[in-house]
C-alpha cells in the first residue's frame, strides 16, 4: 500500500508547551532555595509514579494499590547498589529499574489474572508484604530506623557528586525522558491495546490482542518507571520503612485520579496538589488530608477521569459541536428481520469464477456444547473454504452465535475439533486464532468508547503494525511510520463500507446504529483476515446500507476471503452464499446451494412452523 | 494438650472479631455491590469515640457512651454509603472501580477527622467483657477470649433469625437478590439499604469494641481491622456470609498458631500470604479439593470440573 506520510513530529506542539513550562520552573527554582529545590524534586517524582500507575490503573484499567511496594523496592534497590554494590549514581537507578521490573513481573504474573477488588487486594499484601520486608531485612535497609547519607552530592566519586549538586536537572530529566516513552508508548498501537483492554475486551482479543501479555507488559513497564522514581526518591538523602507505607500508594492513587486517569501529564497537577501545596502552605496535615480524602470522593463524583482527563474530554466535545453541526441520525430499528421487509437487492453482485489456487479451510468437526443439560449444539460438522460465502441460517435459539464462539475461541467447546488449514486450533485462545487469520464480529458490539471511530478500526488492525511497546517508546520516526500506515488501512477500509468522513473522529456511542454496525465490520476486515465469521452484520441497517456491506463482502470474497455469514435476513444470505448451512435446535438440518434450501420443507418447517410450511410448500407448487 | 486448647481460644477469638468484619463488609457487598474501605475506620470511631466521651464528659457511664458511639457510627457508615457510594453510580460506565476510590477517600477522611479530635497517640482501652481464667482441658484461657467468642456466635444467631423470620429480613434479601424486582414488588428499597448499613456499621463497631482491650487504641486502627476482615471475605468468597464468617475464624486460627509456633518477625506475614495464596491459587486450590474428595469417596468428576 501507498501512504503519504506526514511530516515527521519528533515532538508535538503541547509537548513542547509543557518542556518549556518544566524548563522554566527548573530554572527559576534553581535560582531560589534548597526548600523549593526539594518540592519540585518530590514533585516530579511523584508525578513519575502517577504517571506509570496511568498506564496501569488509567489506561489498562487495572486498579492498584501496590505501587508504594515497587516504589520502596526501586529506592532499597538503589540503596543496595549504592552502597553496597559500589554502583555509582546515576547507574544505580537502572540497577533499580530492573529489579522493580523483575518485581512487577514476579507480582503482576499472577495477580493480573485478578481484576478489581480482588486486584487491589493481592497488590495492597504486596505492597504491606513489601514494608515488613523493609522493617526486616535490616542488612539493606537500616531496619526501622531507616538508611541515610545518601545524597550523590556527597559521593567520593566526582562526577556523581557533581550531578548530586546538580540534582534537580538530573531528576528533570529522567522526569522527561520517562513521560515522552509513556507519552509514545500510548500512541502506538501497543497503547490502543491497553485501552481495548479496559473497555474492548472481547473485541480486543478478537483481532489478536493477548490480554494477559498486554496488561503484564504494562505493569513491568510501570513496575520500572516506578523504580526509577524509588531510585530518585532515595537520592534525596534518606529512607525508612515508614515511608513506604499503603498510604503512600493512596497518596498515588490520589495523584493520578486528581490529575487525569489516562492523561499521563495530568499526574503532574495531581502532584503539584498532592505533594506541593501542603509543603508550602503550612496547615493541620490532618486537615490537609481531609481534603484530599474529600477530593478524592468529589473527583468520582463529577469528573471520574480526573481533572485534566474531563477538561479535555469536555474541550473536545465542544471543539467538534462547535466546528460540525451533528447531522441528523437516522436510527432503523434494531430487528428488521423478516424477508418482506427486505426483499434480495436487485442485480446480480454475484462475483465468480473462484479464486485460483487460494486453499485452506477452517473445519468444525463434530462440535457439541451443552450449558448444563442444555444441549446447544449436537455432532456439528462445517467446513468453510478461502474465497467462499458461507451461510448460516436457523431461527432464534438454535445455536447460532454460540458456534461462533466456539469457532472464534470464546467458548470452548465440549466435544469436537476445529482446523484452520490442517492445523488443530481447538486449544487456542482467540487472539492466537486471530493471528492464524481469523476474524470475527460480534452480535452485540463492543467497541472502545474511548477511542475514535478511526483508531477502534487501527485496533483492528493490530496484527497489521510490526513496532513492539520497546520501539515504539524510543525510536519516533518508525512508529509514526507505522501509525500513519495504520491510519491508511482504516480510512481505506472505512471508504470502502462508505463510513463518512465525519463520523472517523468521533466515538462510537455517537453513531447513528446503522453506520456503528458497519464499523464493526471494519474493525474486523482491517485485521485483512483469511476467514471472517459475521454474527448478523445487516441487523438494523438500512437498505442501502445492505448494498454497501453486500458489496463489500463480495468483494472480499473474490480476494479469497472465507466468510462465514450468520444472518436473519435471508434475502442477503440467499443471494451472496455459494452454500448455505441451517441448524435447529442445534442440529445441522441441511447443507446445500442457496436455491435448494430455500426450497426444501424442512428449513420451511423450521422457520415456519409445519402449517405455514405445508401452505407454502403448496402456494409453490 | 493444653496448649493445643489455648491456641485453639485464642485464635477463635482473634478469629471471631474478624469473622465479625466480615460479615459487616458482607452485608454491606449483598445490598450495595461494593466493598467498602472505610469500613474499619467506622468501628475505630465507636472506640475512639467512647475514649474521648469518656475524657470530655467523664459522668457519663460506660455503657451509655458506647450506645451514643454506635450511633453515630451508624449514621457515620450511612454517610459514606450516601455521598462515596450511592452519588458515584454514574461513573460506572467509566471505571469499574470508581468505588474502590472514593471509599478510600472516605477512609482517608475519617481516620483524619479523628486525629482531629483524638489525637494520633495510642491509648488503652477500659475492659467490657469479664477478665479471669477458665481451665479447659488442661489449657488455661483467659475468660474474654471464651466470651468474645460466645458473644460473636449471640450475634451471629440472633442476625441469622431476624434476617430468617422478620418482614426487614425479607426485603433484605430481596434487595440483596435483585434490586430492581424487589424495588418493583413495593419493597422500600433505599431505606432496607440505609438499615443494613446501618447493622453493619453496629457489626464492626462490636468487633472494635471487643478488639480494642487486647491492643492499644489509635485512630489508624482501623486499617488493620478492615485488612483481616477483608483476608475473612475472600478466603470465605466475595457475598457468602457463612464463607465470610469461617474464613474468619479459619485467618484467627492461622494467626495464632503462627504466633505460637512461628518465628516472630515471620507472624505479621502470615495473612498477607495467606491471602495472596487464596487470591491467585483459590480457584485451582478448590478444583483440586474437590478431585481429591472425588477420589476418596470414588465419585466420576463432574464434566468441566477440571
Amino acid at each position: 500500500m501507498k501512504v503519504r506520510h506526514a511530516p515527521r513530529r519528533f515532538v508535538t506542539a503541547p509537548e513542547v508547551a509543557i518542556l518549556a513550562v518544566v524548563l522554566v520552573a527548573t530554572v527559576f527554582v534553581q535560582g531560589t532555595n534548597d526548600f523549593y529545590l526539594r518540592i519540585i524534586e518530590l514533585v516530579l517524582i511523584y508525578t513519575m509514579v502517577g504517571m506509570a500507575l496511568d498506564l496501569v490503573t488509567g489506561y489498562a484499567g487495572q486498579f492498584s494499590l501496590g505501587h508504594s511496594g515497587l516504589f520502596a523496592v526501586g529506592a532499597y534497590s538503589a540503596v543496595y547498589a549504592y552502597l553496597q554494590m559500589g554502583i555509582p549514581f546515576p547507574f544505580d537507578i537502572l540497577f533499580a529499574m530492573l529489579v522493580a521490573a523483575a518485581a512487577g513481573l514476579v507480582v503482576g504474573g499472577p495477580a493480573l489474572r485478578l481484576a478489581d477488588l480482588y486486584l487491589a487486594l493481592a497488590t495492597a499484601a504486596f505492597a504491606f508484604i513489601i514494608q515488613l520486608a523493609a522493617n526486616d531485612l535490616d542488612w539493606i535497609t537500616g531496619g526501622a530506623g531507616g538508611v541515610g547519607g545518601l545524597q550523590p552530592s556527597i559521593s567520593h566519586s566526582s562526577y556523581s557528586a557533581w550531578l548530586g549538586d546538580h540534582y534537580l536537572w538530573v531528576v528533570m530529566v529522567v522526569f522527561v525522558v520517562g513521560w515522552l516513552s509513556l507519552r509514545r508508548l500510548t500512541q502506538s498501537r501497543w497503547g490502543r491495546a491497553l485501552i481495548a483492554i479496559r473497555e474492548a475486551g472481547q473485541v480486543a482479543s478478537a483481532v489478536g490482542i493477548g490480554l494477559r501479555s498486554v496488561k503484564l507488559q504494562a505493569f513491568v513497564i510501570s513496575a520500572a518507571v516506578t523504580g526509577a522514581a524509588g531510585a530518585l526518591f532515595a537520592h534525596l538523602g534518606y529512607v525508612s520503612p515508614d515511608i513506604f507505607q499503603l498510604s503512600l500508594s493512596i497518596a498515588f492513587v490520589t495523584i493520578l485520579f486528581l490529575g487525569g486517569n489516562g492523561t499521563l501529564i495530568g499526574s503532574l497537577i495531581g502532584a503539584l496538589v498532592v505533594i506541593g501545596v501542603p509543603q508550602e502552605v503550612e496547615i493541620d496535615p490532618n486537615v490537609n488530608n481531609i481534603v484530599y480524602g474529600a477530593l478524592l470522593i468529589a473527583v468520582m463524583i463529577v469528573a471520574p477521569r480526573g481533572v485534566v482527563g474531563s477538561a479535555a474530554l469536555a474541550f473536545d466535545r465542544l471543539r467538534r459541536s462547535a466546528s460540525q453541526p451533528d447531522s441528523p441520525a437516522v436510527r432503523p430499528g434494531p430487528h428488521a428481520t423478516a424477508i418482506e421487509e427486505h426483499p434480495a437487492p436487485s442485480g446480480s453482485r454475484r462475483r465468480r469464477g473462484a479464486p485460483a489456487s487460494l486453499n485452506g479451510s477452517v473445519r468444525a468437526c463434530d462440535i457439541s456444547k451443552s450449558f448444563g443439560g442444555l444441549h446447544v449444539l449436537k455432532d456439528i460438522d462445517v467446513h468453510l473454504e478461502r474465497g467462499e460465502l458461507l451461510g448460516l441460517i436457523g431461527p432464534n435459539g438454535s445455536g447460532k452465535t454460540t458456534f461462533l464462539n466456539i469457532l472464534g475461541g470464546q467458548l470452548p467447546a465440549d466435544a469436537g475439533s476445529i482446523f484452520l488449514d490442517d492445523m488443530c486450533i481447538g486449544g487456542e485462545g482467540p487472539a492466537r486464532r486471530a493471528a492464524l487469520g481469523l476474524g470475527r464480529t460480534f452480535q452485540h458490539g463492543g467497541l472502545s468508547g474511548t477511542l475514535t471511530v478511526r483508531e477502534n478500526v487501527m485496533l483492528g488492525a493490530h496484527l497489521r503494525g510490526t513496532v513492539g511497546f520497546a520501539p515504539a517508546a524510543t525510536l519516533v520516526a518508525r512508529r509514526l511510520c507505522e501509525e500513519d500506515e495504520l491510519r491508511a488501512r482504516a480510512d481505506v477500509t472505512l471508504d470502502e463500507l462508505g463510513v463518512e468522513k465525519h463520523y472517523r473522529d468521533r466515538r462510537p456511542p455517537e453513531l447513528p446504529y446503522g453506520t456503528l454496525r458497519l464499523v464493526e465490520v471494519a474493525v474486523a476486515l482491517a485485521g485483512m483476515p483469511r476467514y471472517l465469521l459475521l454474527d448478523e452484520p445487516a441487523a438494523g441497517l438500512a437498505e442501502e446500507e445492505i448494498d454497501r456491506l453486500a458489496g463489500v463482502l463480495d468483494r472480499s470474497v473474490a480476494s479469497g476471503v472465507g466468510i462465514l455469514l450468520v444472518e436473519h435476513h435471508l434475502g442477503l444470505v440467499l443471494d451472496l452464499a455459494d452454500r448455505v448451512v441451517v441448524i435447529e435446535s442445534g442440529k445441522l438440518i441441511m447443507t446445500g446451494p442457496p436455491r435448494d434450501v430455500a426450497a426444501d420443507p424442512k428449513v420451511l418447517e423450521a422457520y415456519l412452523g409445519p402449517d405455514w410450511a405445508r401452505q407454502a410448500t403448496e402456494a409453490a407448487q | 494438650m493444653g496448649t493445643v486448647v489455648e491456641v485453639a481460644i485464642s485464635g477463635l477469638a482473634t478469629g471471631a472479631v474478624y469473622a465479625l468484619v466480615a460479615l459487616s463488609l458482607n452485608m454491606v457487598y449483598v445490598t450495595a455491590r461494593v466493598v467498602s474501605f472505610a469500613q474499619g475506620d467506622i468501628g475505630m470511631l465507636v472506640v475512639a469515640g467512647t475514649l474521648e466521651l469518656g475524657a470530655t464528659q467523664g459522668n457519663l457511664p460506660l455503657g451509655v457512651r458506647l450506645v451514643l458511639c454506635f450511633a453515630g457510627a451508624a449514621l457515620v457508615a450511612l454517610l459514606v454509603d450516601i455521598v462515596a457510594v450511592r452519588a458515584i453510580r454514574s461513573t460506572r460506565g467509566v471505571t469499574s472501580y470508581g468505588w474502590i476510590v472514593s471509599t478510600l477517600g472516605a477512609s482517608i477522611v475519617l481516620q483524619n477527622w479523628a486525629a482531629t479530635w483524638f489525637g494520633t497517640e495510642s491509648q488503652t482501652f477500659p475492659e467490657i467483657l469479664p477478665t479471669g481464667t477458665l481451665n479447659v482441658f488442661g489449657g488455661v484461657v483467659p475468660l474474654e477470649q471464651v466470651l468474645t467468642v460466645v458473644l460473636a456466635a449471640v450475634l451471629v444467631a440472633i442476625l441469622a433469625v431476624t434476617v430468617r423470620r422478620t418482614q426487614w429480613g425479607r426485603m433484605a434479601r430481596a434487595l440483596a437478590d435483585n434490586r430492581e424486582i424487589a424495588a418493583s414488588c413495593g419493597v422500600p428499597v433505599n431505606t432496607v439499604r440505609s438499615s443494613v448499613i446501618m447493622v453493619s456499621a453496629v457489626l464492626v463497631g462490636v468487633a472494635a469494641t471487643v478488639q480494642a482491650p487486647q491492643t492499644f487504641v489509635n485512630v489508624y486502627m482501623g486499617t488493620p481491622l478492615l485488612l483481616n476482615g477483608m483476608v475473612a471475605v475472600v478466603l470465605g468468597g466475595l457475598g457468602e456470609v457463612g464463607g465470610g464468617l469461617a474464613g474468619g475464624l479459619v485467618l484467627g486460627l492461622a494467626n495464632a498458631i503462627a504466633g505460637r509456633w512461628l518465628d516472630s518477625t515471620l507472624v505479621p506475614y502470615v495473612p498477607f500470604l495467606l491471602l495472596l495464596v487464596w487470591l491467585i491459587f483459590g480457584i485451582e486450590i478448590r478444583a483440586a479439593t474437590r478431585r481429591v474428595v472425588n477420589e476418596v469417596l470414588r465419585r466420576p468428576t463432574p464434566t468441566g470440573a477440571a
